[in-house]
């Protein structure tokens, strides 16, 4: 076997190809003609890519894979599609017939009638320049839904799809710790050590420490860097080799050899203007040296933390022996690896869980009840985004049907008002399937140039999403029209042909000639047309009322997370995270005399009212979670204790944000954090949990410190929605703020616009110290609104499309009603004549109209009662099937719809009976 | 002339690299040899489409070959020029060779 042979095209694209050629001999040459193109391609890029991208054997193999798929891919429409196009314009396909002596002839009878196809494109656009306003209407409307399928599948595509960029990311996987109260966690260091050394289905398995902040000094003065702690084998695990220098050692783990760090390819430009000469140089990172050993490619990223990618500016060999890798209960470290050439996730699972086992064994005390679970890296990443993108991309699915729904309408009246010139090229000679073939090439152009707009619509989407909605998905930044968007789009354009064309062009060419001449292009066997527009009609009504309430249940489920009283100030208060430069302090006391000069000069503002500290805001992140229990009630095993957030905060803190005192007092200024014996503020939910019943003032919660720390309760403070307005308040027990900490959050209660403090407040913290960094400045009211940023991403993503259908089923209501007046004006005018009167004429109108919207209605219900399911999962407040939203946006529906149904009315009672006649 | 079969400019070309390549004429060989040689990058929609047209006209046969492990076990179509091609081609030259008489100056520049 050589190695080309390994090399085959994407599969699916070939099958895809495959079912566009004829069978035979045709589909077998073309589709080995191309696979041996796409091995070429495949080795040329290899030989253009650098010498240093070509390290190692099958490195960046899947790279290179990309570039020669999205060649092939490309094939897909411009062979595919010819021949696809040959298939379904001409029968006569050429075939290719076996001889006697077993040796295949290939003749292609006739060739392509290209010339045919050209013009039945060129009869096509010259109607529609007679028709513009058709072809202006029919193309925007396919544009919207086609675009709304671009879009959808280029933000997929960006942030799903794209496999991380790492050497065969496939084979890398995430390990969240488990336990019985958190189920995806970090991971202490011994235990990392532990599956590390038990396991052998790791090529290797690395570990990340938290990211830290450092301030680098000297050079161009202070900067303040993200840092990570990672185990030596963290860039081997991933598969990638620096830029400049190398990797870090083993032995670099050990404390003393740990003067190293390598830098980011963002930092190494941004602080060294790409020197390569900073190999070997000294950075000073909060006032310690270390030597920069290496210098990471632009393209690689940390998958750890939150978000991703993670920034990050320098990693440091973390270190096997510093208190944050000692004791089994630090969950301090993100683990990762790369599993063995052929060995299964589930094979690595198994070995795992034995040495899970072991460990909660060996340490029942602290790890009673543990575990892990792998996912593969890259759903670690975009599983969520997946299926966030899933449902919306479900939603607004609906938008192309009504899109196509309604543009069959606008075909159906365009083919009623030509029937002369349909019958007459009937009657001239023209074969039904001649005249089939004409529209459905009329429907080729429309639906061509709606791809465009679709492209058009798709780009600026994408770009929207970048400016307006930055953080709503991960690699958001990468969205781009790639080829394989250009032929999803392409598809999908003519995948909608026999959707809106099909129809329209079977029935238009269907008729009696010479009834339809006879009649000279009047009022002929209309009923059909009607029919059928009506049956569209109902159509969109149904989609567009499915969008409706998917939105409104959205909107309204967005309303009450808004409407949820945070239990806290939001409006005057201002939020700030600092953070001292602390290498520049020798002891604790000082770094707590430098909080206390911020807390005087930021009090002396003018417009402060209130100044306190907190080592974790609220709306952010949980918080670090503890054992606690009440004394007199300890837990009978270590399997059955309860952890409870931690916050430590400053008497300020309660009065900035105005956190009701329920009972007790608050911590005194001069409150320290003592440990034993230290006083202790809990919620409302911490005291109903742990002191039910029983007044908890005075009594003693103590908490599974090191070991076994004893507080006292001196209050009972009401709870606060800390982590955002979609969750419970979470059991909390506060202690006075460690003065200590070189990181705190500030938070000022002011009397006017806390934004217009702004300036002032960093003045005065600056005053304090210059290189105080400052970030996060935000009022809390900016942080409770960030909180509910997905839910408003998708109130706004469906709302839009809600409205841009309501809209096109409203025209679409329109036409239709505007068609039957004309079409029964004769009827109509005997009526008026006969004296049914104006209000007898507007009844017949409207009750034609409004029955549509009824059975649209009725059948959007049904359908949005099985669909809303599917979104209950994100709503808040509120049932998938809530009747006021159904009746609400029903009713919305109907009137808007009404609307819609006026000016035809309008026009069937003012019709003047003498005029019809006398046309007639 | 309308009724003599005219020749397209990449028809001729492909006519010529099908003639050059010998026994060995088939897409991928085609499309190589018109960019090695003819300077000239074909997409295979149009390789295979202008390959069609010129067996339609009668201009090349084609036979298949046996399967090729290189590319997925597919057979080849391979192709060969018939006298009316090559009368085609040398039509095509001569008409070339006639409209450029007297220009030697401005082409040979």
């Amino acid at each position: 076997m050589s190695a080309d042979d390994r090399i085959a095209p994407p599969r699916l694209a070939e099958a895809f190809l495959s079912r566009c050629l004829p069978a035979g001999a045709v589909r077998e040459t073309v589709l080995g003609d191309l696979s041996e193109m796409y091995v070429a391609k495949f080795f040329k890029s290899a030989n253009r890519s650098k010498p240093e991208r070509r390290t190692g054997p099958g490195v960046k193999h899947h790279q290179l894979r990309q570039g020669a798929s999205i060649w092939y891919w490309s094939q897909v429409p411009l062979v595919g599609g010819r021949y696809l196009f040959r298939r379904v314009f001409h029968r006569r396909l050429y075939r290719i017939r076996g001889s006697a002596a077993g040796e295949h002839e290939a003749r292609a009878p006739g060739g392509i009638h290209l010339s045919e196809i050209w013009g039945d494109t060129r009869f096509a656009v010259r109607s529609f320049r007679r028709a513009p306003g058709f072809a202006i209407a029919a193309v925007l409307v396919l544009g919207i839904g086609i675009g709304a399928v671009s879009l959808m599948f280029s933000t997929f595509n960006s942030v799903v799809l794209q496999p991380l960029p790492f050497e065969q990311p496939d084979r890398l996987v995430w390990v969240w710790g488990t336990s019985e109260r958190m189920p995806r966690n970090t991971i202490a260091y011994p235990d990392y050590v532990d599956y590390r050394d038990g396991t052998d289905a790791f090529e290797s398995l690395a570990a990340v420490m938290f990211r830290r902040t450092r301030v680098v000094t000297g050079g161009d003065g202070a900067e303040r860097v993200i840092t990570y702690p990672v185990s030596a084998n963290l860039f081997t695990a991933l598969g990638i080799s620096p830029e400049l220098g190398r990797v870090f050692l083993p032995e670099e783990e050990e404390t003393g050899q740990d003067g190293v760090a390598i830098l980011s390819h963002g930092f190494w430009e941004r602080r060294y203007a790409g020197d390569p000469g900073v190999i070997g140089s000294t950075i000073t990172l909060d006032g310690m040296p270390a030597e920069v050993v290496g210098v990471m490619p632009a393209r690689f990223v940390l998958p750890v933390g939150y978000t991703y990618p993670a920034g990050a500016d320098v990693w440091f060999p973390l270190q096997r022996n510093a208190g944050y890798a000692r004791g089994r209960a630090n969950n301090n470290f993100a683990v990762l690896g790369r599993l063995r050439e052929g060995v299964s996730l589930g094979q690595a699972q198994a070995q795992m869980d034995v040495v899970a086992r072991n460990i909660a064994d060996s340490y029942p005390e602290v790890k009673a009840g543990i575990g892990v679970t792998l996912v593969p890296l890259h759903e670690r990443f975009f599983g969520s985004a997946r299926e966030a993108l899933l449902m919306l991309a479900g939603i607004i699915s609906l938008v192309p049907l009504v899109a196509c729904a309604n543009v069959a309408s606008l075909f159906v009246a365009r083919a009623v008002s030509r029937r002369t010139e349909l019958a007459s090229r009937l009657a001239l000679g023209a074969s039904r399937a001649r005249l089939v073939r004409q529209l459905l090439s009329e429907g080729i152009v429309v639906a061509l140039a709606g791809g465009v707009v679709g492209l058009a619509i798709a780009f600026a989407g994408g770009e929207a999403l970048r400016v307006f909605a930055p953080g709503a998905l991960p690699r958001l930044g990468t969205i781009a029209i790639d080829g394989t968007v250009l032929s999803v789009t392409l598809a999908v354009s003519i995948l909608m042909v026999p959707l809106f064309g099909l129809a329209p062009a079977i029935r238009g060419s269907d008729m009696r000639i010479a009834e339809t001449l006879k009649v000279g292009g009047g009022r002929g066997s209309s009923g059909r047309g009607w029919r059928f527009r009506s049956i569209l009609v109902v159509a969109q009504v149904a989609l567009c009322l499915m969008l409706m309430l998917a939105s409104g249940l959205f909107v309204r489920s967005f309303a009450n997370l808004q409407s949820v009283d945070p239990g806290f100030q939001t409006e005057s208060v201002l939020s700030i995270n600092a953070l001292l430069p602390d290498f520049k302090y020798e002891s604790r006391e000082e770094i707590e005399q430098v909080w206390g000069d911020v807390h005087r000069r930021l009090q002396a503002v003018p417009g402060v009212r209130t100044v306190g500290f907190v080592d974790n805001l609220p709306l952010g992140a949980e918080g670090p979670k503890y054992y606690v229990w009440a004394a007199a009630r300890p837990p009978a095993s270590a399997a059955e204790r309860v952890p409870a957030t931690r916050r430590g905060a400053s008497q300020g803190y309660f009065d900035a944000l105005g956190i009701q005192l329920l009972a007790g007092r608050h911590f005194e200024p001069t409150e320290r954090w003592s440990g034993p014996g230290g006083a202790t503020v809990i919620n409302e939910a911490l005291a109903r949990q742990f002191f039910p019943g029983e007044d908890p003032l005075g009594k003693t919660l103590v908490l599974d410190w090191d070991r076994p720390v004893d507080l006292e309760v001196i209050g009972v403070t009401a709870d606060i929605h800390e982590v955002g307005p979609g969750s419970d308040p979470i059991a909390t027990f506060y202690v006075p703020v460690r003065w200590y900490y070189d990181m705190l959050s500030v938070v000022i209660g002011t009397e006017g616009d806390p934004l217009a403090l702004v300036g002032a407040v960093r003045h005065a913290i600056k005053q304090v110290d210059e290189d105080v960094t400052l970030s996060s400045i935000q009022t809390m009211q900016d942080r409770l609104s960030d909180t509910l940023f997905q839910p408003r991403f998708r109130s706004a993503v469906v709302g839009i499309f809600a409205l841009v259908t309501l809209i096109l089923s409203s025209i679409g209501l329109y036409g239709v009603l505007a068609y039957f007046v004309r079409e029964h004006s004769h009827e109509i005018s005997v009526r008026l004549v006969l004296g049914a009167g104006m209000g007898g004429v507007a009844r017949l109108v409207l009750a034609r109209g409004l029955a549509l919207v009824a059975g649209g209605i009725i059948i959007g219900l049904v359908g949005a009662l099985v669909g809303t399911r599917l979104i209950e999962s994100v709503l808040f407040g509120i049932g998938a099937t809530d009747p006021i939203t159904f009746c609400g946006v029903s009713l919305c529906l109907v009137a808007v719809t009404l609307v819609a149904c006026l000016v035809p009315t309008l026009r069937a009672v003012r019709l003047d009976p003498v005029e019809v006649m006398k046309a007639e | 002339m309308k009724g003599k079969k005219h020749l397209g400019e990449l028809e001729q070309m492909v006519l010529m690299a099908v003639l050059q390549l010998k026994d060995d004429a088939y897409g991928t060989s085609v499309l190589r040899e018109l960019s090695d040689r003819g300077g000239r990058r074909v997409s295979p929609g149009a390789l295979f489409a202008t390959m069609d047209r010129l067996e339609g006209k009668g201009l090349v046969t084609s036979r298949l070959g046996d399967p090729t492990p290189g590319r997925g076990g597919k057979r080849k179509r391979y192709l060969t020029v018939t006298p009316e091609g090559v009368a085609a081609l040398r039509d095509a030259r001569n008409a070339w060779v006639r409209m450029s008489e007297g220009l030697e100056e401005v082409l040979q520049r």
